[in-house]
């Protein structure tokens, strides 16, 4: 896609980062250096959440600048800055997720048996807890409530973590979102609507009773357990 | 009941995209207005929108930005070995059946690859060095911020000489003994200087929220200063570490910088002024002036208990001088309405005889030329009653005293006095004992809301119940 040359010059004025960027393009080094000084925070902290992994987060940041590094060349300020890494960012955690998936598919088939990781969502979903599978009515607080609220993000799909996480801790607004996830606004609209009802739902009885689900409880014990190891 | 998620293709309800939008800041200014006059009115959907939002404020425990570890130096390895990878590959790739232009072009690639190279090894010592600055800079700061901790003391405690002399005086030192057990500052600033560079950072992070504020407020203060006057009292700090007495000379520094900020300025010039014989003479005032200051101030720490017992014993004095002389101590005449009551009218005989003897006009108290003045204070009471009411206060209260007094009759005579004066203040018929503030605190919520409202004046005439402008 080009970018005309007005919008570049918009987007050059108005984002320090899209300067840094074409001084990368230039090859400038110090100024690759400068944009992931700035950015790696934000980016390890996205990757912990959409990523496949939380312990992957460093590596997928990592690979995202690699590729902004390699990509440099062909970059155009036809956004802003943060929107286009966030795109590169959201395609690297997917692809690491697929790629995660078919191994996974390949392991359970020599296996032959299925073996969910522990904070998979899919296994947070299905241990979804009915009234009588709350735990004995239990106090939460510091580490326990923050394994409540990560597992519950868990079980939101990738789009709904990612637009989450671009909503909330990136303050984008439904347009920004739209242009990194490449979706509309209406779809971004509905897709952090359901983020934040599927949230609720999760959380309710924790915000309500302060009690742990199954499902979270076992993300806790399995936690500790790494933890230990 | 399972919790059952709602899959990115299955429809959302209507309602809780437009409570989503509205909260994210996403609606227009009309459907704004529609929605928040739907909320007025709909209880359910008020709640429906708490619950939508209190989950997502839960989101703050990911809130924290990466793991610590820089990711600059390894990215810019990693950069490094993918150009040096993509370049020898284009090499081993380059054969003679490739098109001239191809071979052309891969050359030039493989060309400028080393300069590529040597640009991202630059950028890294140049981000390596922007580090280091930066680390140079942080440090400059926490070794400032520990001067800055100190800013009113090296601002007006630079003359060592005249510091040595109040630290080798011991009514001064006993004088700034009793005003600091008096003060209320319960928690003082750590030094700073005290603490390694390397956990000052850590340091800074245990302090209390109002000592941040506080070294903040100092520090803004130190970075508002030219860089002369920063680096002179850098150097002033620097000398005084060198001095084998550093510690005592802060200590009376700090000391004084707060002393002299209530002393009239009078007595300041003369106590830094070049005549050491004057300086020494301002210097026996000014502590007079500070004793005097503190037993007038101190009224207000009374408690309850020392209240009571002092009236309890200015009630018997009285009663016996009204036992003696009857027509001397009839309250006024001619008022009806709450001197009708006994306790009122025995309030107004009992300030009648002991309260505000010496009431003076504004131009009858002199501060600004200093001098013990205060000491010249009228008394209502015999040096047999004050012994009594001496002898009646509770233990804390005779401590107070004695450091106030340090037992100089004079000065007892005078604190009491003023205790006496305080008690009958207090024990005012009708009189509220609550502050604009406590009365403020005391509103509920609602009518706090209003209040913040009105205009000032109407504020103050409303939290004073009408007596506005004498609190």
């Amino acid at each position: 896609m080009t970018v005309t040359e007005s919008t570049a010059l918009r987007y050059q004025q108005s984002d320090p980062d899209v300067r840094l960027m074409l001084r990368v393009r230039d090859d400038d080094a110090g100024a690759f250096a400068e944009l992931v000084s700035r950015y790696e925070g934000r980016l390890v902290r996205l990757m912990r959440t959409i990523g496949p992994k939380a312990d992957l987060a460093e590596d997928l940041a990592q690979e995202t600048f690699l590729r902004v590094f390699r990509a440099r060349k062909r970059y155009e300020a036809g956004a802003k800055f943060s929107t286009w890494l966030f795109t590169i960012a959201g395609n690297v955690a997917r692809n690491s997720a697929r790629s995660l998936g078919r191994r996974k598919e390949i392991s359970e088939a020599d296996a032959g048996r299925g073996d969910l990781s522990p904070s998979s969502p899919a296994l947070l979903t299905h241990n979804a807890p009915d009234a009588s599978g709350l735990m004995a009515a239990r106090l939460v607080e510091g580490d326990e409530r923050a394994s409540v609220v990560r597992a519950a993000v868990e079980s939101l799909s990738e789009r709904q973590r990612m637009a989450m996480m671009l909503s909330r801790f990136e303050n984008m607004s439904y347009q920004e979102i739209a242009d990194t996830m490449n979706l509309t606004t209406k779809a971004v609209k509905s897709l952090l609507s359901r983020a934040r009802v599927n949230l609720k739902e999760k959380l309710e009885p924790y915000i309500e009773h302060g009690v742990i689900e199954n499902g979270a409880a076992d993300q806790q014990a399995t936690n500790a357990e790494r933890e230990i190891e | 009941m399972s919790v059952s998620l709602s899959a990115d293709s299955a429809p959302s309800d209507p309602d809780d995209e437009l409570l989503v939008a509205y909260l994210d800041g996403e609606l227009q200014r009309g459907e704004r207005s529609e929605l928040e006059n739907r909320l007025l009115v709909d209880e359910p959907l008020r709640g429906r929108l708490t619950e939508l939002q209190s989950s997502w404020d839960m989101l703050d425990v990911l809130s924290v930005d990466g793991s610590g570890v820089s990711l600059v130096e390894t990215t810019l390895e990693l950069a490094i070995a993918d150009i040096d990878s993509s370049a020898s590959g284009d090499y081993n790739r380059t054969n003679d059946s490739l098109q001239r232009s191809k071979t052309k072009s891969r050359w030039n690639q493989r060309r400028m690859a080393p300069v590529l190279l040597l640009s991202v090894m630059a950028g890294l010592a140049a981000w390596s060095f922007a580090a280091f600055e930066s680390r140079q800079q942080q440090q400059n700061e926490l070794r400032d911020l520990a001067i800055a901790q100190d800013l009113d003391a090296f601002n007006y405690g630079s003359d060592l000489t005249l510091m040595r002399h109040l630290a080798a005086n011991p009514d001064w030192i006993e004088m700034v003994e009793t005003a600091a057990e008096l003060s209320a500052e319960t928690q003082p600033l750590q030094p700073l200087r005290q603490v390694a560079l390397d956990q000052r950072q850590s340091a800074i992070e245990q302090m209390s929220v109002d000592q941040r504020e506080l070294l903040g407020s100092r520090w803004d203060a130190f970075s508002r200063l030219s860089d002369a006057d920063q680096e002179s009292i850098r150097q002033l700090a620097a000398t005084i570490e060198t001095q084998s007495d550093r510690d005592t000379l802060l200590n009376t520094m700090r000391a004084y910088a707060t002393w002299r900020s209530r002393l009239p300025s009078g007595l300041v010039d003369q106590i830094e002024g070049d005549d050491a014989d004057a300086s020494r003479q301002a210097v026996r005032d000014a502590i007079d002036e500070s004793k005097s200051s503190m037993a007038e101030t101190s009224g207000s720490q009374l408690d309850d208990e020392t209240v009571d017992v002092i009236y309890f014993a200015i009630q018997e004095f009285a009663k016996k001088r009204i036992g003696k002389d009857q027509r001397r101590y009839q309250p006024p005449g001619g008022f009806r309405g709450p001197l009708e009551n006994p306790k009122t009218r025995e309030w107004f005989a009992i300030r009648q005889m002991f309260g505000y003897p010496d009431r003076r006009g504004p131009g009858n108290r002199n501060r600004s030329n200093g001098g013990n003045q205060n000491r010249r204070r009228d008394v209502s009471l015999t040096s047999n009653e004050f012994a009594t009411i001496e002898s009646l206060l509770p233990t804390q209260s005779q401590e107070t005293l004695g450091i106030l007094t340090n037992g100089d009759p004079t000065l007892v005579t005078m604190t009491l006095q003023v205790w006496v004066e305080e008690v009958i203040r207090r024990k005012m018929p009708l009189r509220s004992d609550k502050s604009l503030l406590q009365r403020y605190q005391d509103l509920s919520e609602k009518q706090r809301e209003i209040v913040d409202l009105m205009p000032p004046e109407k504020m103050l005439q409303s939290i004073s119940g009408g007596r506005s402008g004498g609190q």
